[in-house]
C-alpha cells in the first residue's frame, strides 16, 4: 500500500514514457492475483454464457450488442477521460476483470445472498444490497490491482484513476448485458433487452467504477498527509457508487412507471454529474500542477 | 525523476487487501448463512408486490402482500395465511363490472349481504368499499371489500378475508395487515 500511496501523484504525464507491456510487473503481487483469477474465472465466464444455449440470432445479436455498447463505452472513455493516453495493456486488464472475474464472483454472491435475504423477509431488497456490495467490491479490487501495476510506471494523475475504473466498470457492463441478451427466450425478447439495457441506465456501471478510481487515487494520495480525509475519501469512494447502484437497483414502491422512471433518473443524473465533477476537477488540479511545475509544458 | 526511481517494493499490502476482497466477497455469504436462523421458506418479507392481472384487461392490479403472513399456494400468488394458519385473505381481480356493490356482497352469508358497507381510504383514482360481519359472535370476524376503478369498463379487486387469530389482539392485528394491504392496492395500465 504505501507503494502505491507514494506513486500517486498528480500528473507529470509528459516526462513519463509508458512501456508498452505496462502490465508485466512480474514483483507486484497484483499481476499475479489478477492473473490467477483470470485464469479462474474465464472458464467459468465462458460456461456461463454457453450454457444460456443461445439460437445463432440470440449469439449474433449478442455480438453486435458488445461491439456496439464497446464502441460507445471506449468513444466516451478515450473522449472524456483520455483513455487512450492509458496503457494499453492495462486498459485490457481493466476491461479482462470486468469482463470475466467481476461478473463470476458477483453472480456465486449475489445468488447466495438472494436465497438469504429473501428466507429473511427481503426478498424485494435483495437486489438493492446484494449487487451493489458483491459487484462494486469486486470492482474496486480490481481497480486497486490496475492501479498497484500502474503505479510502478508512473505516477498516477486522478483522471487516470477515473479511467480505469471506467473501464473496468465497462468490460462489466459489456458482460452483464451479454448474458441478459443469450438468456432471452427467443430473438424478439433479445432485441427487446437488448435495447432496454442500451437506452436506460447504459454506462451506469462504468460511471460508476469511475468514481470509484477518481477517490481511489484521491484518497490514497492524501493518505500519508491527511490520514483522516484520505480514509474518508477511500471510505466514499466505496459508499458513493454502492448508494447510487443501490438506489437504481431497489424496487418500485408504485405501479406508476412516470415516478420510477423519474426516480431512475435522478440516479442517472447524479451519477453523470459526480463523474463529470470528478473529471472537471482532476483536469484542473493536473494542469495547475503541471503549469507549477513546469510552465513550458503546460502552454 | 526518471523511470528508475518509480521501482518499488512489491505492494504485499496491496496484494493482501485485493485477496481479502475476493475472500470476503465469497465467503460473506456463507458466513451469513451458517449465523443466520434459517427462515421459514413461505415467510412474506416487506413490501412484496403481488401483480394481478385479468383476461380482457390492459389494467394491472398490485398490492403488497402482508408482510410476515404466509403464502398460502405460491409465491406471488394472491392468498395469504397467518402465521398461526388461523386467519386467511385472498385477493382477486375483476374486470368489466358493471355493480361493485354487488361483487362485494356475491357469496356472503345471507345475514352479512344485507349489512351496510362502508367507505374505505383508498388511493386516488379508486373507490373502496367494505362489508365487515362476525357470524361467530366476536371469534370470527370477516371482510369482503372492493376496490374499484372510478373510471369505466370498472375494474376491482376483490378482497376476502377472515380473522380467526387465537387473541382479540392478534384478530385485530391480522386487520389491520389487511386494511394496510388495501390502502396500499393501485389499478394501473
Amino acid at each position: 500500500m504505501n507503494h502505491l500511496r507514494s506513486a500517486i501523484h498528480h500528473d507529470a504525464r509528459p516526462r513519463y514514457q509508458v512501456p508498452r507491456a505496462a502490465v508485466w510487473q512480474p514483483r507486484e503481487p497484483a499481476l499475479w492475483i489478477m492473473f490467477g483469477t483470470l485464469l479462474v474465472c474465464l472458464p467459468l465466464s465462458a460456461q456461463a454464457m454457453l450454457a444460456q444455449d443461445a439460437e445463432p440470432g440470440l449469439a449474433a445479436l449478442g455480438v453486435l450488442l458488445v461491439l456496439a455498447q464497446g464502441t460507445l463505452l471506449w468513444w466516451f472513455a478515450s473522449w472524456l477521460l483520455r483513455a487512450r493516453t492509458l496503457s494499453r495493456s492495462l486498459r485490457f486488464a481493466s476491461m479482462g476483470w470486468g469482463f470475466v472475474v467481476v461478473p463470476v464472483i458477483a453472480a456465486f454472491a449475489n445468488t447466495r445472498w438472494f436465497e438469504i435475504l429473501s428466507g429473511h423477509g427481503l426478498r424485494s431488497f435483495a437486489a438493492a444490497i446484494a449487487a451493489p456490495l458483491d459487484e462494486d467490491l469486486i470492482r474496486f479490487a480490481g481497480i486497486l490491482a490496475v492501479l498497484a501495476l500502474a503505479s510502478r510506471v508512473r505516477p498516477i494523475p486522478m483522471l487516470d484513476g477515473i479511467g480505469y475504473g471506467f473501464l473496468v466498470g465497462a468490460g462489466f457492463e459489456i458482460s452483464e448485458n451479454l448474458l441478459f441478451v443469450l438468456s432471452a427466450d427467443d430473438f424478439q425478447s433479445g432485441t427487446h433487452v437488448a435495447l432496454i439495457r442500451t437506452g436506460l441506465g447504459f454506462g451506469l456501471h462504468a460511471l460508476w467504477s469511475g468514481i470509484q478510481g477518481a477517490l481511489l487515487v484521491a484518497g490514497l494520495a492524501r493518505f500519508r498527509s491527511r490520514p483522516i480525509s484520505g480514509s474518508a475519501m477511500l471510505a466514499a469512494g466505496l459508499v458513493i457508487p454502492m448508494l447510487l447502484h443501490g438506489l437504481w437497483d431497489a424496487p418500485a414502491f408504485t405501479l406508476d412507471y412516470r415516478w420510477t422512471l423519474a426516480s431512475l433518473a435522478i440516479v442517472y443524473i447524479i451519477s453523470i454529474g459526480i463523474v463529470i465533477g470528478t473529471r472537471i476537477y482532476a483536469i484542473r488540479t493536473t494542469d495547475g500542477l503541471l503549469r507549477h511545475a513546469d510552465p513550458e509544458a503546460s502552454s | 525523476m526518471d523511470q528508475a526511481k518509480l521501482t518499488r517494493r512489491p505492494s504485499w499490502g496491496t496484494g493482501l487487501l485485493i485477496l481479502g476482497i475476493i475472500g470476503g466477497i465469497l465467503g460473506a455469504p456463507f458466513l451469513a448463512a451458517r449465523l443466520l436462523p434459517t427462515p421459514e421458506a413461505s415467510r412474506i418479507g416487506v413490501f412484496e408486490r403481488v401483480v394481478q392481472t385479468a383476461p380482457g384487461s390492459s389494467l394491472r392490479g398490485s398490492h403488497f402482500a402482508p408482510a410476515g403472513w404466509l403464502w398460502a399456494d405460491q409465491p406471488g400468488g394472491g392468498t395469504y395465511l397467518s402465521v398461526d394458519h388461523a386467519s386467511t385473505a385472498h385477493i382477486t381481480m375483476h374486470t368489466d363490472i358493471d355493480d361493485p356493490d354487488a361483487l362485494l356482497r356475491k357469496g356472503l352469508p345471507p345475514g352479512a349481504a344485507l349489512s351496510p358497507s362502508t367507505a374505505l381510504p383508498v388511493r386516488t383514482g379508486l373507490t373502496g368499499a367494505a362489508v365487515e360481519y362476525d357470524l361467530a359472535a366476536g371469534d370470527n370476524p370477516a371482510l369482503s371489500a372492493t376496490i374499484c376503478t372510478t373510471i369505466a369498463p370498472t375494474v376491482c379487486l376483490l378482497v376476502r378475508a377472515n380473522f380467526s387469530s387465537g387473541t382479540e389482539a392478534q384478530r385485530d392485528s391480522a386487520r389491520q395487515d389487511i386494511m394496510r394491504l388495501i390502502e396500499g392496492i393501485e389499478v394501473a395500465p
